[in-house]
């Protein structure tokens, strides 16, 4: 039991359908018809090529090369997150990387051999799948806490130096700006949590139900993923900029605006 | 009198204008300095790099004989009692913001009573009692001043670096505050603009 195949003809009957946008958009006076081709033309080849490469990687079912392929997925997206703060890439990598690293390699081996409790850990439909979807909600919540925490703290340099002065440790006076950044990147997440299936149905549900699954069962994975993705989120920005403080500051407490990109 | 803050040929460019070129400034125990001078001289970045906020070029500060070493910072910042321009604290509830301030390692600072602040101090500089359940964004700029003021005192340290603490109060209330200062037992380095400071002749004036 499973889907009903999609044959790539009527994929494209699908695609007709992004037309009329084109007119209305010229109606209105905008123009990324470019920008839509582009991102759409990008979807099909990068998706085409994982189905290609992780058909593979599921025939091989291989243990290390499994891991191999988590650990580069957290590579690009480190590379991702960087990409999009105001940190200098070189400059903060690595602790990007680790931040990522630790708690989603601790939750998806704990998802698969706690809460599922499959018998290979490593197993390629499991760790792959379930790891890419905590990477997924890791990479937006780490983007959106790591520009909060320093933008927070580069507006506000004078508040921050006069609690510097009045007594606190660097810890201390960055404080409120590590709050808001914590509850920036996880409150959506909690959000969702309260939202989830009120008003539509989440895509892992829909595609276990698609795939055979019946709805009871679907949704105990759900409710799984959801709290996996909350607590492995909430530690990788935690992390993030706990270990990139480390590099970002000088011994007198001071942000390193010479890492910052202008 | 030995020299206790002690500043030897400081260079710092900033923001492509040289604001120090070999500047020296001795400072002994108890000595009362105003910093004046036209503004853009850089004497609110004078005050920053004896915080270490701000990195000169080259030439030394010392304190009590010790040059400032990259990894005890925070023991110097427990000997200055910093009052900022527009008193920048952080927002939210300034109750908290006391609180927080007693339990930060090595302060004397001591949450006292209902209101936090010490009693005689919110009287003599004339600070209602009731702006302390407010947030800090909803105080005026001389309500902030003066509860920077109030704060620096009750931090009980050596030295008050005090960046023109007196621009939004009125002429009483300068007065007082001006007359505190120029009696404490402890070192003023104080910026202002204000001739309050001057007229007291209590000040050494530093000009550059």
């Amino acid at each position: 039991m499973g889907a009903i195949r999609i044959e790539y003809s009527n994929l494209l009957y699908l695609m007709v359908l992004i037309i009329p946008i084109f007119f209305v958009n010229r109606y209105i006076g905008i123009k990324n018809e470019k920008k839509i081709i582009i991102s759409i033309l990008r979807m099909v080849v990068q998706l085409s090529i994982v189905g290609i490469y992780l058909q593979y990687i599921f025939d091989l079912n291989n243990p290390i090369l499994n891991i191999c392929y988590i650990v580069i997925m957290i590579g690009v997206a480190s590379f991702s997150i960087v990409g999009s703060t105001p940190l200098k890439l070189n400059r903060v990598f690595i602790p990007v990387f680790v931040s990522l690293l630790v708690p989603n390699i601790i939750m998806v081996l704990f998802f698969n051999g706690v809460v599922v409790q499959i018998n290979s850990l490593f197993d390629a439909k499991y760790i792959i799948t379930i790891g890419g979807m905590l990477l997924g909600n890791g990479l937006s919540g780490n983007i959106v806490g790591l520009s909060t925490y320093y933008s927070g703290l580069s507006k506000n340099v004078e508040v921050y130096n006069y609690d510097l002065a009045l007594g606190a440790t660097r810890f201390e006076a960055s404080l409120p700006y590590f709050k808001e950044a914590i509850l920036v990147s996880i409150n959506p997440t909690i959000a969702s949590m309260a939202t989830i299936g009120l008003v539509s149905l989440p895509g892992m549900m829909t595609g276990q139900i698609l795939g055979g699954s019946i709805p009871m069962e679907a949704i105990r994975y759900q409710i799984a993923i959801m709290v996996a993705i909350f607590v492995a989120k909430y530690f990788n920005i935690f992390l993030a900029i706990l270990l990139t403080s480390y590099r970002m500051f000088d011994h007198k407490d001071q942000l390193k605006t010479k890492y910052l990109k202008v | 009198m030995t020299n206790f803050i002690e500043l030897k040929n400081v260079s710092l460019q900033f923001d492509g204008k040289q604001l120090f070129n070999d500047f020296s400034l001795s400072i002994g125990k108890g000595d009362k300095v105003l910093i004046s001078g036209k503004s853009g001289a850089g004497k609110s970045s004078l005050v920053k790099m004896l915080l270490g906020f701000r990195n000169y070029d080259s030439g030394t500060i010392q304190i009590i004989d010790k040059q400032l070493r990259s990894d005890d910072f925070s023991d110097f910042r427990h000997l200055y009692a910093y009052v900022n321009q527009d008193v920048t604290i952080r927002k939210g509830p300034i109750i908290e913001f006391l609180k927080a301030l007693e339990s930060y390692k090595g302060n004397v600072f001591e949450y006292r009573g209902d209101y936090g602040l010490d009693e005689s101090l919110m009287d003599l500089f004339d600070f209602d009692k009731n702006l302390i359940n407010k947030n800090s964004e909803d105080l005026s700029g001389g309500e902030r001043q003066r509860l920077g003021i109030i704060i620096a005192i009750m931090l009980k340290r050596p030295v008050y670096l005090l960046d023109e603490v007196t621009s939004g109060l009125d002429k009483e209330l300068k007065g007082i505050v001006v007359d505190y200062f120029s009696k404490c037992k402890e070192t003023v380095i104080s910026i202002s603009h204000d001739e309050a400071w001057e007229i007291t002749g209590k000040f050494r004036k530093v000009v550059w």
